[in-house]
């Protein structure tokens, strides 16, 4: 609601809101002040009614009067004075209340007075019949407890205050007792006559008197002497009050000494009866001067109290009267700030809507140094600085445009290079799973390199032990060849003996043979006579047959056993060279075999290195392939932020069109 | 018919014994140029020269080897000029005899039950004896040739 307000509606609404209170105060002070002026309103009304009672009483109190006419007169004054007291209003004070009906105080109503005064033996009309008749006395007292009454709290009719309190004692109880303890002396009718002899009890009871008398006066004196130590000290001054309280009770005072002096002396049993015939003049002089007092007082506190409520009436229109020149002060600010607070606003609006509208040029100086003219040099600053920023956006617009443009020819161009990327990596991704493939194999050929390795190893090992044994076979086979060769040695040197036999032998039957044979020959030729030849002839042939034939294959067996013997010798000695070239052979062997394994323990380090290389690489290929893997996502995203990219590009080609025509707008 | 067996490399062979002069061991040999190859020398035999043929290379391939059994057979080769003169043919095994009929070209198994060496016959394990003819032995030209050195030697 409160957005709906104009900045001078809300300084409007924030005057009110503090005029509010101070209204509300001075509401209050002023209702407070009119409650204090109505309530000594009341109490002036009191006053007036206590004087009324107090004009009552002293009419009551000299009522066996002289004269009948004065008789009369008297009457119809006390008549008169109480219509008076009827007519005055005390609030809370039925007028027709009487003692007993109130809560247990003693209070009366004038109307009660006035039923109470019909029934007195004083009033010229007898009572009715069946009601107890009224004694002056009684009617004294009726009008001292309406007197006192009147200072009854309950009743609000007088309230002790500062310059009053020593006054309420004095009028409201002190001294109406003391005239009504005068009344009733001096309506005692013993003491005026003046011929009877007082009996002892009745000078007693005077002494009493005189006493009390006397004690009343010191009251009195003591109350009005306090009445003008309050006065004195008061912040009110009754102007009259120190010159005729003082005289009053002065003279109230003298006349009570006398009085006192008399009562004494009547109460001397030997005083003189005449003496009381002063009584009479004596008392009726001081309770004269006692009233006339008591009329001062009252007076006095009149005054007072119209004091009082002229002092409150002039405290209200003081009050009524600052509050509403505070108020006519505030208002004139107000106005005054609110006229100089809107003013620059309503200029700095208008320099504002200008510049809504897109005219830079103008200019504003408020020439004020508030915060709405730090705000109007802003704006000012602001507008200079919006002039020159809207003409580098003018001619940025135009680079944007352009810019757009390139941009856009820019991305497509890097679309298709991203594109090509994808193509490439999945061809990196090829060629790196097909490396991985060819490290993989290979690291599984390399292990079984090196199994092969290891089997080389050991059976190099098996053969370089087998050799070492053979060495062992071949010594000892070259020292049974040695034996082998000296058998073979001897068997030649028997052999060749026997062939000599055995040459001889042969000699004999081939001769045998070849006699036979051409024997047979003979024998054949010359036919039939050569029959017996013949038969011999054959005979020999067959033994020389059988002869030549066993001594043949004993030649040829030790011709074979020779043969043998020396091709055994022979092929011993090259049976015996080759061992040793085996021995040799064996050994230089072995020392290779040595080699070969130290060599191949050392390979077997290095092919574990080259394992270790083999699956590295194989590692490697596969944190390429995963590394291309996800340059290749890469790519992708690249492409689908491109595509983004190219979309903001054509975006931004709009926007820059949209900017410049919008830009056109500003006048600089 | 008796025939006198002899070996040339695996094979042996037989000849009949009316052919044959006399055998005589293989004795030294001379040697005359321009003789044929199957020609390895010349002897003499009961005062004349004759030629001597070696067997093993004119039926066979290798010469004979020298061995006590390795004979020359002397068989009578022609008249010429009132002169008998004769053929060497150098064999091998010339050691045996053996019966055989005169219409048989190839001996068979029955040579071997009257044959003079059985032994011998059983170490060849040579079931087969074919018989050779000494008039088949030469062509003219090679006789002229060889007995023309003859003559002239």
């Amino acid at each position: 609601m409160l957005n709906r307000l104009t900045i001078l509606q809300k300084l409007l609404v924030l005057s009110a809101s503090f005029t509010l209170p101070i209204l509300v105060s001075a509401y209050f002070t002023l209702t407070g002040i009119q409650a204090e002026i109505k309530f000594t309103e009341t109490e002036r009304t009191g006053a007036r009614y206590l004087g009324a009672l107090g004009d009552l009483m002293r009419h009551v109190a000299h009522y066996p009067g002289k004269s009948k006419e004065d008789w009369q007169r008297r009457t119809a004054a006390i008549w008169e004075a109480l219509e008076g007291v009827a007519h005055q209003k005390i609030p809370g004070l039925s007028p027709d209340q009487t003692a007993t009906d109130s809560g247990g105080g003693s209070s009366l109503g004038p109307n009660s007075l006035k039923a109470l005064w019909s029934r007195t033996d004083l009033a010229g009309t007898p009572p009715a019949s069946g009601e107890t008749a009224v004694t002056h006395h009684e009617f004294i007292a009726a009008i001292e407890t309406a007197i006192a009454a009147v200072a009854d709290a309950r009743y609000l009719a007088l309230d002790p205050d500062l310059d009053t309190t020593s006054l309420i004692d004095l009028t409201v109880f002190d001294l109406p007792h003391l005239q009504a303890q005068l009344s009733a002396l001096l309506a005692n009718p013993r003491l005026r006559d003046p011929h009877g002899r007082l009996r002892f009890e009745e000078q007693a009871q005077l002494t009493a008197w005189s006493a009390l008398i006397r004690e009343g006066g010191a009251q009195v004196a003591k109350d009005a002497a306090r009445a003008l130590q309050a006065n004195a000290h008061s912040s009110r001054v009754s102007p009259t009050i120190s010159t005729t309280l003082p005289g009053a009770v002065q003279t109230f005072t003298i006349e009570l000494e006398v009085l006192v002096l008399l009562l004494s002396e009547l109460a001397k049993p030997d005083s003189p009866p005449k003496d009381r015939a002063a009584l009479g003049l004596f008392g009726t002089r001081v309770s004269e001067e006692g009233f006339a007092l008591w009329s001062t007082a009252v007076t006095e506190m009149e005054q007072l109290l119209s004091m009082r409520q002229d002092a409150q009436e002039r405290r209200r229109w003081e009050a009524a009267l600052a509050t509403l020149a505070a108020l006519a002060v505030s208002a004139g600010l107000v106005l005054l700030i609110i006229r100089d607070i809107t003013r620059p606003l309503n200029l700095l609006m208008a320099a504002a809507r200008r510049i809504a509208t897109g005219d830079l040029t103008g200019s504003l100086d408020l020439a004020r140094r508030d915060e709405i003219g730090t705000l109007g040099v802003t704006v000012s600053a602001m507008t200079k600085s919006l002039a020159s920023l809207v003409g580098k956006v003018q001619g940025a617009s135009v680079q944007m445009a352009s810019t757009a443009t390139e941009l856009a020819a820019a991305s497509r161009q890097q679309e298709s290079l991203v594109s090509d990327l994808g193509g490439s990596t999945a061809r990196v991704v090829t060629a790196v799973s097909q490396i991985s493939a060819t490290s993989q194999e290979l690291a599984r050929a390399m292990n079984r390199v090196k199994e092969a390795t290891a089997d080389s190893e050991r059976i190099a090992d098996a053969g370089r032990s087998g050799l070492v044994e053979m060495e062992g076979t071949m010594h000892r086979l070259l020292e049974a060849t040695g034996a082998v060769s000296a058998s073979l040695a001897a068997i030649h040197d028997q052999a060749n003996t026997v062939s000599a036999v055995i040459t001889t032998m042969t000699k004999v039957a081939d001769q045998t043979n070849l006699l036979s044979l051409n024997a047979s020959i003979e024998a054949e030729r010359l036919g039939e006579q050569g029959r017996g030849v013949a038969v011999v002839a054959r005979e020999v042939l067959r033994l020389a047959d059988q002869t030549a034939v066993a001594t043949l294959d004993i030649e040829r067996m030790v011709v074979e056993m020779r043969a043998t013997v020396s091709a055994g010798v022979s092929e011993v000695k090259a049976f015996t060279g080759e061992m040793r070239q085996g021995v040799q052979t064996s050994t230089e062997i072995n020392r290779q075999l040595s080699q070969i394994i130290s060599l191949i323990k050392e390979l077997a380090p290095q092919f574990d290195s080259v394992n270790a290389g083999f699956q590295a690489q194989t590692l490697g290929a596969r944190q390429i392939r995963d590394a291309v893997a996800e340059l290749n996502e890469g790519a992708r995203q690249a492409a689908d932020s491109l595509k983004q990219f190219n979309e903001a590009a054509a975006h931004m080609r709009q926007a820059a069109q949209n900017l410049r025509t919008e830009v056109d707008g500003f006048r600089v | 018919m008796l025939l006198l067996l002899f070996r040339i490399g695996e094979t042996w062979y037989g000849l009949d014994a009316r052919q044959v002069r006399q055998v005589v061991p293989h004795v030294p040999l001379t040697t005359c140029p321009g003789m044929p190859v199957s020609a390895v020398g010349t002897f003499t035999y009961q005062g004349s020269l004759v030629p001597v043929l070696d067997l093993g290379l004119l039926l066979g391939t290798t010469p004979c080897a020298r061995r006590l059994s390795t004979r020359i057979i002397v068989v009578p080769w022609r008249e010429d000029r009132g002169i008998r003169q004769s053929l060497g043919l150098l064999a091998e095994s010339v050691t045996g005899m053996t019966q055989a009929r005169e219409d048989e070209t190839t001996p068979g198994q029955s040579c071997f039950a009257d044959s003079a060496s059985p032994d011998v016959l059983a170490a060849h394990h040579r079931p087969m004896v074919r018989r050779l003819r000494v008039e088949g032995l030469l062509t003219p030209e090679a006789e002229q040739q060889l007995f023309a050195q003859v003559g002239r030697g």
